[in-house]
């Protein structure tokens, strides 16, 4: 048996909240987020196809405010002053510095698709333009490889700390902050490293909201996980993150960590070779979730909070909760989902419930969440609806679901249980 | 065998016949960018091999090909038995995102293979276990390998696929070819203009890692051993010329291991491969030199996994150590040592 690694700092960003004080205090309030349209202009919504404008919360306003801070430092994409800034407060919370980033024995993790660019920019005029074009729309010059490659963001970002080992950025669609856990865990328990910064965060590109829109995932007006009233999902921009290491390291600095990864299960088990997936089968998900805590040497008594993926799209959500029922049938674990209230934040989901996690393991309770409706489809399960349900907290389950087939399961465990 | 990593299987599916690249006449931006790319660098002939114009082949179907192909060189079943199924994963790296608008066919299901993660080739194998799609540069299968290195190590899988596709679009290559000049201009170094073409290959390529016991209980007795694969900082400027820590590096490597044979050049740099190969004869002055620069046609990320597919696949079997080498230019350099 390994080392026991520890989450000692947290941090995360979104319209929703700034930091992740901000995070907690909104939660406890159960406030929600305001979307804003996708389209500022009818004539683009139809040029793309689209007959409702969907909604989503990009972060243009944390994008514009922090945007320019960083430039002085070379980083000049908004997206990587978002970044730092998120970095920097992971850091603080975990009793580190930037000097502590550029020690050889740090990685950087990115739970993200990593950059996108924007196809409205060309996608018109990409087959065929003229030299009028090419004055008219000068954003047709974004069809350029630096507008495509990852190391456009990465290099600031690696330059910012002077990193010493390149970052890895993992994809597994919604499913990449606990993807991102699974490596990081390799490395740290082999002693590789001494710690891991991971960072889940994706944007909401043009390129997700045409996927999207193509697979009919997108709620027109509300997304409502766990509900029979839901009509899909709702995309925000969030970036958040973790400071993994090993429990022994953060003991000798003093800093008290908030809980440990007791142990992961990740595969990618469902869909047809013809056809892509869009969620992962009731039975399945019970069968991952038993086997996991049994890998663990624990039984579901063991597990007394739950947090599902809930991304709003209902098949996916029903069978996540009758997988929740099925297996936690006796003991009814704390389920919270808080997707509704801060929107669905696509490959960095998981690491917000990473964040919210802390919050709950600090402070031995689960927060509430917020439904306008009531969520009488998923009998069997404990939502924590209307008050936060104080309890001793030693075992939390974490799941996540990526449209790409993937599903990785989390045990989380108190650093006094560990 | 010992509990080391071990190479027990690679692929290549390169397109056939070589077109010259010649800019639309209805795509004034392409024209443009092909022009200013001349100018900045002297390279004016782009001879292309594309699967769609040689073989007919989509991409999605060149990488299904691929990935058979190192299935079947790895002595592995078709169908891997649904029980052993979740201790084999794949990474699959890119170094572009998404790309599947660039073909006008593209529906949802190729966006989804093409962009998402090509889940395909894992269902048709009855592959279950921990697979990722990596973004990265020109060294991302250095890195896919270093990940599938600790997976095997740690014990969460015993084989793991890596590789990817090389598309080649001319709003990219373009680009990219001014990109590399503005990055030279920064190191304070003056393009060479006199190689006025470029010879690029689109490919998908794979190789098979496996732990050694894994193998050696499917019968395995002899595969190229990954030594080791390490990463750091590297610097090209002449005026950064003696922060380049290259030959602290390879001087380690010299002490640990007996190079027979550095593979370098990968990027199509000249003054990253003149550098590396002073440096290289400083520090490893023994070995072997192989530059690769422009030798076989430039297929980006896959270069790495070319070299090791020759020497796997079409060279003799040779049981010295050797190095490949290979820079991006965000600054970060790699070495993976294999026998």
């Amino acid at each position: 048996m390994g080392p026991t690694i520890v989450v000692s700092g947290v941090g995360c960003m979104s319209d929703y909240a700034d930091s992740s004080d901000a995070f907690f205090e909104k939660l406890k309030q159960k406030e929600c987020v305001e979307f804003e349209p996708v389209f500022t202009d009818s004539i683009i919504q139809e040029v793309f196809g689209f007959r409702f404008n969907p909604k989503f919360a990009p972060m243009k306003r944390l994008q514009k405010q922090h945007g320019s801070r960083y430039k002085r430092f070379g980083v000049t994409d908004p997206r990587v002053a978002l970044m730092v800034k998120t970095t920097n407060a992971i850091l603080k919370d975990a009793g580190l510095t930037r000097d502590d980033m550029r020690d050889e024995r740090t990685q950087v993790m990115w739970g993200a698709p990593g950059n996108q660019p924007d196809l409205r920019s060309f996608l018109v005029q990409m087959q065929s333009n003229d030299k009028l074009d090419l004055m008219l729309n000068p954003k047709l010059k974004d069809l350029h490889v630096k507008k495509f490659r990852n190391d456009s963001l990465t290099t600031q970002y690696a330059d910012y700390y002077d990193l010493q080992r390149p970052v890895d950025t993992v994809f597994s669609a919604c499913s990449s902050s606990l993807s991102a856990l699974v490596p990081a865990m390799a490395q740290l328990q082999s002693g590789q490293v001494d710690r891991v910064l991971l960072l889940a965060w994706q944007e909401v590109s043009t390129f997700d909201i045409l996927f999207m829109s193509g697979l009919n995932i997108l709620a027109k007006d509300q997304s409502l996980p766990f509900s029979g009233e839901t009509e899909g999902l709702i995309p925000a921009f969030g970036i958040a993150g973790v400071l993994l290491e090993r429990r022994e390291d953060a003991q000798a600095r003093g800093q008290q960590a908030y809980f440990s990864v007791k142990g992961l299960s990740a595969s990618r088990a469902f869909g047809s070779a013809n056809s892509p997936s869009m969620g992962a089968p009731a039975r399945m998900l019970s069968q991952t979730f038993e086997s996991l805590i049994e890998k663990v040497g624990l039984t579901p008594s063991d597990i007394d909070a739950v947090f599902p993926h809930g991304n709003g799209i209902r098949a996916s959500d029903q069978a996540e909760a009758t997988a929740i029922a099925q297996v936690f049938a006796e003991t009814l674990p704390a389920v919270a989902n808080y997707t509704h209230q801060y929107g669905y934040m696509l490959a960095a989901s998981g690491a917000f419930d990473l964040v919210a996690a802390a919050y709950s393991f600090k402070h031995q309770e689960v927060l509430p969440f917020h439904s306008p409706v009531s969520l009488d489809d998923t009998k069997g399960v404990n939502f924590v609806l209307d008050k936060a349900q104080p309890l001793s907290l030693k075992r939390l389950l974490k799941n996540s679901i990526g449209i790409d087939g993937s599903l990785v399961t989390a045990v989380l465990e108190s650093v006094e249980a560990a | 065998m010992s509990a080391s990593v071990m190479i027990t299987g690679t692929s290549w599916v390169e397109a056939e016949a070589r077109t010259l690249f010649v800019p639309r006449l209805n795509n004034a931006y392409e024209q443009y960018l092909f022009e200013e790319s001349a100018k900045a660098s002297g390279v004016e002939y782009w001879q292309v091999k594309k699967f769609a114009e040689t073989t007919g082949l989509p991409h999605m179907a060149a990488m299904e090909a691929a990935f058979d192909e190192a299935v079947s060189n790895a002595g592995l079943q078709r169908k891997i038995k649904k029980k052993n199924g979740n201790r084999v994963g794949m990474i699959y790296f890119d170094e572009y995102g998404p790309i599947s608008f660039m073909e006008r066919k593209a529906q949802i299901k190729e966006m989804y293979y093409s962009d998402v993660f090509p889940s395909f080739v894992l269902q048709a194998h009855n592959i279950s276990g921990y697979s990722v799609r990596l973004r990265a540069e020109r060294n991302a299968p250095m890195q896919a390998m270093q990940l599938a290195k600790n997976l095997i190590e740690s014990g969460d899988l015993d084989v793991v696929f890596v590789g990817g596709i090389n598309p080649c679009y001319s709003f990219f290559f373009l680009s990219e070819q001014l990109e590399t000049v503005q990055w030279e201009k920064q190191q304070g170094i003056k393009t060479n203009k006199e190689n006025n073409t470029r010879n690029l290959n689109e490919a998908a390529a794979f190789v098979v890692l496996e732990s050694a016991d894994h193998a050696e209980k499917r019968g395995i007795t002899h595969a190229t051993e990954i030594l080791e694969i390490n990463s750091g900082r590297e610097y090209y400027s002449s005026k950064q010329a003696d922060k380049n820590p290259l030959p602290n590096r390879w001087n380690l490597i010299a002490q640990r291991y007996p190079v027979a044979k550095a593979h370098m050049g990968l990027y199509p740099s000249e003054l990253m491969t003149k550098t590396e190969s002073m440096l290289l004869g400083d520090s490893l002055g023994d070995a072997e030199q192989v530059n690769w620069y422009e030798r076989k046609g430039d297929s980006n990320s896959l270069n790495v996994l070319r070299v090791l597919h020759e020497h796997i696949r079409i060279s003799e079997s040779n049981p010295s150590v050797q190095l490949i080498h290979s820079a991006d230019r965000n600054g970060f350099g790699w070495n993976l040592l294999f026998k």
